[in-house]
């Protein structure tokens, strides 16, 4: 038998062992202390990073006026409902459980409760430990999703084989009959979320003021979840009355206020919709652009369309940010600091904003023959032929930017709209310019060959060029211009002349010509502000650098084929014809500013190029031109104005479309002009699709619209015609 | 002899017990206080459980702890059951660790460890024992391993590991041969420092990606046994790398709440790491229950903490040396260094000295089971001590 060991020897080992877990609690002491005490600074920032909140907060954006100072775009404040649901925590509510449970029927159900708001407390109040029947009749489509739907909403958890309670349903006799019945005694003590607390403000608040509710229970949770330390705006854009009433019935209700987000009006409503542009919500600010991470974007707004997305950047000031601790619940708790947004600069435009609305109302008025169940379609220009100032711009058909920045139908009707109501056309409509190219052909060839304004030439009918027939207008009329000059070609716009002048002097003269004249260059009309401005080689328009053939030649010498021109370029070449040759850059925007309290920064006008012509040969093109309205046999008589001199050049530029499936022949009618003829203040070209023809549909309209420039402007005294 | 003497209780260590246990339902409740979704009553269950657990404490004081030396293989028997029984129950989050029965789930495992050092103590304490033998190695081997194996494939690798050093220490002080105790300690050292290489340089999918040229130079395949999640955490604790999977982030966001809390914590109910959701609200009241502490009052309360616990498993060292008699000597001995593994992993994984793992902290994190099982081992201890050597 063998002895066992002494104990004493054991006695130690326990002592052994209780040293070592000695040990190891210092060990754990020590290290605590070093993170805690020692490295706790590192800490204590991350911790920070963690609580902290940056909040955006838009600025005012800047103002937009026309040349006299009139406002044509303008911020104000778009009234909210706001809810700050972090006032709105804990108080258990049955009737903010009975709703959340309704809502997460009803989304489950897909038919509206029977039952509202003010049942559902009645019952509370009278008979809270009664069922509630909150679906009364339900078609048997609906019963069977609700109970496909209730089946997976109460899917027994992962490994369990007990199916989910839902609070305030039966288990297995939720739905009696027809009838979807909530048993609300068991929701009476339940703990309230903060959402349900939401909803039920939301309930009653529309309750009060009577307007429907406009959030979804689901947004209510997504603000809760994402964006808890910010208001929730229950109500957007409310008018005058709601407000009142709000204030009236809500404003002793916890939780809620009234809260404004930055909103864009357009006085001028639909006249400057393609020019000004308008403005959508902001979108979310890239982490790239601050530095430093926004968490939550109050969204401002941000131009995306025109001028507003051109100079949004000025337009736009600089956001402000605010930092925001949070407390243990993600709720708001204090603020740190602020840094206030700087407003936006306002820029002051050359537009006229009378003149404006005078081009919208001549292009809108309807001559005869037109069908008024179709818009107009087309543009105008007006520009001050000395500087180079847009004083007028429109484009039709055209839309309301107030309405379309409020209402998604709006924006979704304009989508399909066929007659293309947000296409700027003055600016980026390109279309063959017609006769009105004529004065540069004229001018093109008189630059190399001075004696040729004494050339005469033949309109017979019919005229070949090789085999081809080509016609005059006039041809189609059953006549012929016969023996005519240069100044009764462009006067008569005989087309026989062109094409004769056109083959003895070649492609050359009138490319140079034109290329001069701004045909197929970038016109520059939304330069950098603070930039020198710089012109840049990019195409705009087509100009063709050689014809293939003497038809080709003999087209483009009338305008047509593949020369292309926007209304804004043929305006620059009748402002270039009326002050002598200067071609000027169109500027739109005569002064500007970085901040409301700052100075107007001139915004400099500036000359393209001098065009190289003869003032001789300019003589006789704007004598054409003259006689075009004021002689009485000129294309254009029905633009005259009595009292005031006229000069214009009609222009028809036929092309080719497909009407359900059929091809027609249609004409795009032009005419540019400018007046008075002597000192020339405007210089307008106007474009009509699909109209008769340059004198018949554009005469009238240009006629119309001289009388009130000249009238605004006092050298017609209004009222004495 | 069964009974309870008042005059011989141990009011030192109940006193800590009940100290602990109230400071435990508070924290619980500070966890999870202001989420707006959750149960919010956790720390009465706690309580609940609490009252549970010191019922049995009570009675197992009461009766005389040969009782449970002669019901030992029963017990031990019985624990092995369970633990069989668990790996067909259905799996909860990937692992076989819980049996649901009605009202309350079971976690076999917590028991098989009390069994295990019941056991292994009546083995070792036979009168008729030969220390020498390797018989009885075998014996005390098969005892442990047996448990250990079942554990270790629910999978609970962490709770399995803490039998290690448990029989170590019994067998150490129960004077088994030190011959046979020196290839068990080399035996593991070598498994851990093997698998430790291994996970830092095996094969991941992220370098299976890379061209033969870019990849590391020494490349080990495919580690068996571990689990990926487990292989995470530990390569997060080894390669400092906070960025890895959710491992990481638990880790990162223990030690940032830890951190913060400084010298003297931020305020009860003030913590706002763990109520922000950035420790996960799932583990703060369980595993991460110390960084909740840590973070509310700070290094002065984590350190009075680890106080307390030192007070506890000085109180079961001092019954081990005071019991009548060697089966009394070794289960306390057991216990003892149970908690004190438990205690030190959680809190050191908490701080980030150790790679995070599932073992709660005794007394103090929510759990039924735990709570209840931690209980009936100190109300072993304290039974001992109730039948303590008189000088």
């Amino acid at each position: 038998m063998k002895v066992r060991h002494k104990r004493e020897a054991s006695n130690l080992v326990i002592w052994v062992v209780f040293g070592l877990m000695v040990m190891g609690m210092g060990l754990l002491v020590s290290n605590l202390w070093e993170l805690q005490v020692k490295q706790t600074s590192g800490f204590e920032e991350v911790f920070r990073n963690q609580s902290v909140r940056r909040v955006r907060l838009p600025a005012v954006r800047g103002k937009i006026y026309d040349k006299h100072g009139e406002c044509l775009a303008d911020s104000v404040p778009n009234y909210c409902i706001a809810i700050f649901t972090e006032e709105l925590r804990a108080p258990r509510s049955p009737t903010a459980n009975t709703l959340e449970l309704m809502h997460e029927i009803w989304v489950r159900v897909g038919v509206r409760p029977d039952i509202t708001y003010r049942d559902i407390q009645r019952h509370l109040e009278l008979t809270p430990y009664e069922p509630l029947v909150a679906w009364k009749d339900l078609s048997s489509k609906s019963k069977t999703r609700w109970r496909t739907k209730f089946e997976e909403w109460t899917a027994p958890k992962k490994g369990s084989i007990r199916r989910k309670k839902i609070p305030g349903l039966d288990q297995s006799n939720a739905l009696q009959g027809n009838a979807i019945v909530i048993q609300t005694r068991e929701l009476k003590k339940r703990v309230t979320t903060t959402a349900a607390n939401t909803l039920e403000l939301v309930y009653e608040i529309s309750e009060r003021i009577g307007i429907p509710k406009t959030v979804r229970f689901q947004d209510i949770k997504d603000h809760i979840y994402a964006r808890r330390p910010l208001p929730l705006l229950a109500w957007k854009n409310i008018d005058e009355a709601t407000m009142a009433q709000w204030a009236d019935s809500c404003s002793n209700l916890a939780g809620t206020d009234i809260y404004y987000q930055p909103a864009r009006t357009y006085p001028q409503g639909d006249a400057l919709a393609h020019l000004i542009g308008f403005t959508l919500e902001a979108d979310a600010i890239r982490e790239e652009d601050g530095g430093e991470r926004v968490h939550f974007d109050m969204r401002g707004i941000q131009g995306r369309k025109g001028l507003e997305s051109t100079y949004n950047d000025l337009l736009e000031g600089d956001s402000g940010f605010q930092l925001m601790q949070i407390d243990v619940s993600g709720f708001h708790h204090l603020d740190l600091q602020s840094q206030p947004a700087k407003p936006g600069g306002d820029l002051q435009l050359t537009i006229d904003a009378a003149i404006q609305r005078f081009a919208m109302e001549a292009l809108a008025t309807r001559q005869d023959g037109e069908d008024p169940a179709f818009p107009v379609k087309g543009a105008v220009v007006v520009l001050d032929p000395d500087t180079g100032d847009v004083l007028a711009m429109v484009s039709s058909p055209t839309f309301d930017p107030n309405i379309y920045m409020q209402s998604k139908d709006y924006r979704q009707a304009l989508l399909k709209d066929t007659s293309a109501r947000t296409y700027h056309r003055a600016v980026f409509g390109q279309y063959p310019p017609g006769s009105t190219f004529k004065p540069v052909v004229a001018l093109g060839v008189l630059r190399d060959q001075p004696d040729y304004v004494d050339t005469i030439h033949k309109c017979k009918n019919p005229y070949y060029v090789g085999k081809r027939r080509m016609k005059c207008w006039i041809h189609s009329r059953g006549g012929e211009h016969g023996t005519v000059s240069m100044r009764e070609a462009l006067m008569y716009s005989c087309n026989c002349y062109m094409f004769e002048m056109a083959l003895e002097n070649g492609y050359e003269p009138i490319r140079a010509m034109a290329s001069e004249f701004g045909f197929g260059q970038y016109a520059g009309l939304f330069p950098n502000l603070d930039e020198f401005p710089e012109q840049k080689d990019l195409k705009y328009g087509n100009l063709p650098p050689t014809s293939y053939n003497d038809t080709d030649l003999c087209n483009m010498s009338i305008g047509q084929g593949a020369i292309t021109a926007s209304p804004l370029q043929m305006a620059m070449v009748v402002g270039a014809i009326a002050n002598g040759g200067r071609l000027y850059r169109p500027r739109l925007v005569e002064k500007f500013r970085y901040s409301p309290d700052e100075a107007y920064n001139e915004n400099p006008t500036w000359e393209i190029r001098r065009i190289d012509v003869p003032m001789e040969a300019l003589e006789v093109v704007r004598g054409g031109m003259h006689d075009v309205v004021m002689h009485e046999e000129g294309t254009a008589e029905k633009a005259r104005v009595q009292g005031i001199q006229i000069a214009g050049k009609t222009g028809s530029a036929q092309y080719r479309k497909k009407v359900d499936g059929e091809v027609i022949n249609s004409v795009h009618t032009w005419m540019i002009s400018y007046a008075p003829f002597d000192f020339p203040r405007y210089a307008i070209a106007m474009i009509v699709e699909d109209g008769v023809s340059g004198g018949n549909t554009i005469g009238p309209r240009l006629s119309q619209l001289y009388t009130n420039i000249f009238e605004y402007d006092g050298t017609l005294l209004g009222g004495d015609q | 002899m069964n009974g309870i003497e008042l005059k011989r209780i141990d009011w030192t260590m109940l006193g800590t017990i009940l100290l602990l246990i109230g400071l435990s339902a508070c924290f619980i409740y500070s966890a999870q206080f202001k989420s707006d979704d959750a149960v919010g009553s956790n720390w009465i269950k706690q309580l609940v459980f609490a009252g549970m657990g010191l019922g049995a404490y009570f009675t197992i004081v009461w009766f005389d702890y040969h009782t449970v030396a002669r019901l030992s293989w029963w017990i031990y028997g019985g624990a092995i059951l369970l633990l069989i029984i668990v790996l067909f129950c259905p799996a909860l989050n990937g692992a076989h660790r819980w049996i649901k029965l009605p009202g309350f789930t079971l976690q076999p495992s917590e028991l098989g460890k009390i069994a295990a050092i019941i056991g292994l103590s009546a083995f070792l304490a036979a009168p008729d024992r030969d220390m020498d033998e390797w018989k009885t190695f075998y014996g005390c081997a098969a005892i442990v391993g047996l448990p250990f194996f079942l554990i270790a494939a629910e999978p609970d690798l962490s709770t399995s590991l803490i039998l290690a050093p448990i029989s170590l220490a019994i067998m150490l002080y129960s004077g088994v041969k030190r011959r046979f105790l020196l290839i068990c300690v080399a035996a593991i050292i070598l498994i851990a420092a093997a698998s430790c290489i291994w996970i830092k340089y095996e094969v991941t999918p992220e370098i299976e990606k890379m061209t033969p040229a870019e990849q590391p130079k020494v490349v080990l395949p495919r580690m068996p046994f571990l689990e990926d999640y487990q292989k995470g955490r530990i390569k997060v604790f080894l390669t400092k790398d906070h960025d890895l999977a959710d491992a990481g982030w638990n880790k990162l966001q223990s030690q940032i709440a830890v951190g913060s809390g400084g010298l003297s914590g931020k305020g009860y109910l003030k913590g706002t790491q763990n109520i922000l959701g950035f420790l996960p609200r799932t583990v703060a009241p369980t595993d991460f229950i110390f960084c909740v502490i840590a973070e509310e009052i700070g290094f002065m309360g984590g350190a009075f903490f680890v106080l307390l616990y030192t007070v506890l498993l000085g109180r079961c060292m001092r019954v081990s040396l005071r019991s009548r008699d060697e089966f009394g000597r070794l289960m306390a001995l057991g216990i003892g260094v149970m908690l004190f593994c438990h205690v030190f992993v959680n809190i050191a994984m908490t701080i980030g000295v150790l790679p995070i793992t599932g073992l709660p902290l005794p007394l103090m994190s929510y759990g039924g089971s735990f709570m209840v099982s931690t209980l009936i081992a100190l109300g072993l201890v304290q039974s001992v001590y109730q039948r303590r050597r008189i000088r």
